[in-house]
């Protein structure tokens, strides 16, 4: 009778151990680790440069490609996931925070590996991006990390795009590892300053996460180019201001440390006493901070000239209108003459309108309709622009009567005692 | 008004652009049809042309010679660019190349500004499906993927897919034009099928359900964009993706 009675308590108990220590299916996990890596803003795959293998799968395309776009219109080329969301950092930020009880799950280098391949035969992806919570130990992290990528390029020859997040406080020789098998590296700065860090990630030390990057930059050395490496700052979530984030990411490009620096809005998903109180993540200013990023890195801008007056960049204008409102005796720029420098300069005139105006007037002669017929925007290129000498500014009857109104409002005093009235018909923005 | 309907060929095609670069007749009132994508079929104006490869391979020689070689590798790219209709801008521009020969670089010209407008939405295309084409797993590993682009991108890109995975078998078919292409244990072909139609099943495939939920879990909620979204992956385009359909 005991007997039966302690086999069948056994069985109910094996039963639960089985309940609650189930291992969950691979859909479970995927949907966990794909969600505990979206706050990541990387997924380019542009830049690899390997051709197909010939027993193997994949290559890479050079201009990257996009594959589809989510719901909040992010581009989606890469496989991008959490090895682990198991951490033993405790960042205030991060939803995967030691802290937090938050579903936890595990992929084995093996079941990273078969997904990568199966999503890349249906062309789902252009290829993987392996990230990873801090698993016992960095170095223990980064080898499961590296033996995924090792397995798709030794053991399936797969050549497609493999992208690897290096681990704070992993050694030397596995970050060399690791650069090894993959088309490119990255280490998150998180924060821009040292005090920041230590507020909103006591584990974490701005050396700590900048070695892996000068690691890669010294196997990188003999070559001039920057080393294919990114890195991720989060905005708003210290009082840091705009400058003092770009000047980080001016130096990181100077020294050739990376290719590129993404900005991430801090979005709250933690309550902490050292964490801002917002609703709305600042978005904007994110923006913002890509377009004098990209001022940088294409336009041939300084860092200085984005911050004259101000330690911040303006919400209401993009940094290059703002820089050329500073500096109007620069304007306007005699489109038939201008050069590729001074072209770009203008707002709302690219390096892609540029080249295009340089082709058109080598075969024939710019005017307002070719310039619409080039697709050219002149919305507010229009303010800062000549064509042979001549504004392309046309204002109508409307328009000129609520500049008139507008302008007219701002100085109220000075024009009860105006002699004589003015006449705006003539008047040209640009003259001022 | 002249239509002439051509069979859709690259030899049809040339053959009509010879028969009026050639002839006398004002360009104005000619319309240039393909019998594979119009509706128009026959009528009252409408004039059947016959592929003719004996003058398809004259002309192609005699633009050989007498194009600028970056123009002349443009022409088989604007053959594929079926729907967009500028054959009538060609001939002007073959024309005009006679007495100019720099004149298909000068992008202000309407013509030429024409072709250089299609031939950047032929590109952008072209790029864009070898990201947007999807692969169904079908019994014994073929891979099966099926399409409606709005130029005839199939030549151009197969390319990329037999690079890509050199070792699968794959096929590939543009259903709007009923253009298929078949790689099999390495072998390949290119070849128009008519009345082929074709249901797929999205429930034979369990990498479908895997991939609609990494989407689904990778968007951020505070980002969430549908107009961006839609921007990007215009809503024609997700009748043939997986992860926008109804299982």
């Amino acid at each position: 009778m005991n007997f039966v009675n302690i086999k069948k308590n056994q069985e109910i108990f094996s039963k639960k151990i089985t309940f609650y220590y189930k291992k969950p299916d691979l859909l479970t996990r995927l949907s966990i680790l794909s969600m505990s890596a979206k706050y990541d803003n990387s997924c380019s795959s542009s830049g690899g440069k390997r051709e197909t293998h010939p027993y193997g799968i994949g290559n890479s395309y050079l201009s990257g490609i996009c594959h589809t776009w989510s719901s909040d219109g992010r581009c989606v080329s890469l496989l991008k996931i959490l090895m682990t969301n198991f951490c033993i950092n405790n960042c205030k930020y991060c939803i995967n925070r030691r802290q937090n009880d938050v579903p936890r799950a595990i992929l084995t280098p093996e079941e990273i590996a078969n997904l990568t391949l199966e999503f890349y035969r249906r062309n789902y992806i252009e290829g993987l991006f392996l990230s990873s919570g801090i698993y016992r130990n960095p170095d223990y992290t980064m080898e499961l990390m590296i033996k995924a990528a090792k397995i798709l390029r030794y053991k399936y020859y797969f050549n497609g795009y493999i992208h690897l997040k290096l681990i704070p406080g992993a050694s030397r020789e596995l970050i060399e590892e690791a650069f090894k098998v993959a088309d490119r590296v990255s280490s998150n700065l998180e924060l821009p300053t040292e005090e920041s860090l230590k507020k909103l990630a006591p584990d974490k030390s701005f050396i700590k996460l900048y070695q892996p990057l000068q690691v890669i930059r010294d196997i990188y050395e003999e070559k001039q180019l920057k080393a294919p490496a990114s890195t991720q700052i989060i905005i708003g979530a210290t009082p840091d201001t705009d400058k003092t984030i770009l000047s980080v990411s001016e130096k990181l490009y100077r020294e050739k440390m990376v290719r590129r620096v993404y900005y991430s809005a801090y979005i709250p998903v933690n309550k902490d006493k050292d964490l801002p109180d917002i609703k709305n993540p600042p978005f904007l200013r994110e923006h913002r901070l890509y377009q004098a990023d990209w001022l940088l890195r294409f336009y041939g801008f300084k860092l200085d000239e984005l911050f004259e007056n101000s330690e911040n960049l303006s919400l209401e204008i993009d940094p290059k209108l703002a820089w050329a409102l500073r500096h109007l005796e620069n304007f306007p720029i005699e489109l038939t003459k201008a050069d590729y420098y001074e072209l770009i300069r203008i707002p709302g005139i690219g390096p892609v309108s540029a080249k295009k105006i340089i082709q058109a007037r080598k075969y024939g002669e710019l005017s307002p309709e070719s310039l619409k017929k080039l697709g050219i925007p002149l919305k507010r290129a229009k303010y800062f622009i000549t064509i042979k000498g001549k504004s392309l500014l046309q204002l109508n009857k409307k328009e000129i009567n609520l500049f008139k109104e507008k302008q007219l409002e701002l100085f109220p005093k000075f024009f009860i005692n105006l002699p004589c009235k003015f006449s705006y018909t003539t008047v040209h923005f640009v003259d001022f | 008004m002249q239509i002439l309907v051509y069979d859709g060929t690259f030899c049809g095609f040339l053959t009509v652009i010879n028969l009026l670069f050639l002839g006398k007749k004002p360009l104005d009132n000619v319309q240039i049809e393909n019998s594979r994508i119009t509706r128009i079929k026959s009528g009252l104006f409408t004039e059947k042309i016959i592929s003719k490869p004996e003058i398809a391979k004259n002309f192609y020689e005699y633009l050989r010679k007498n194009l600028p070689i970056e123009f002349f590798k443009k022409i088989y790219l604007y053959y594929l660019c079926d729907t967009a209709k500028i054959e009538i801008s060609l001939i002007r521009v073959l024309k005009e190349i006679e007495k100019n020969p720099i004149i298909w670089k000068n992008i202000t010209h309407t013509d030429v500004n024409r072709l250089y407008q299609v031939e950047k939405n032929f590109r952008r295309e072209k790029h864009r499906y070898l990201g947007v084409l999807r692969f169904i797993e079908l019994p014994e590993r073929i891979l099966f993927s099926w399409f409606e682009p709005k130029f005839n991108i199939l030549p151009c890109i197969y390319k990329h897919f037999i690079n890509r995975f050199p070792n699968e078998n794959f096929i590939i078919f543009d259903n709007f034009r009923k253009l298929i292409f078949i790689y099999l244990k390495k072998k390949m072909g290119l070849f128009f099928v008519d009345n082929l139609e074709i249901e797929i099943s999205y429930n034979v495939d369990p990498f479908i359900s895997f991939w609609r939920t990494y989407l689904k879990e990778i968007s951020i909620p505070e980002r969430i964009n549908f107009e961006r979204q839609r921007n990007r992956l215009p809503l024609k385009l997700r009748k043939y993706l997986p992860e926008f359909q109804e299982i």
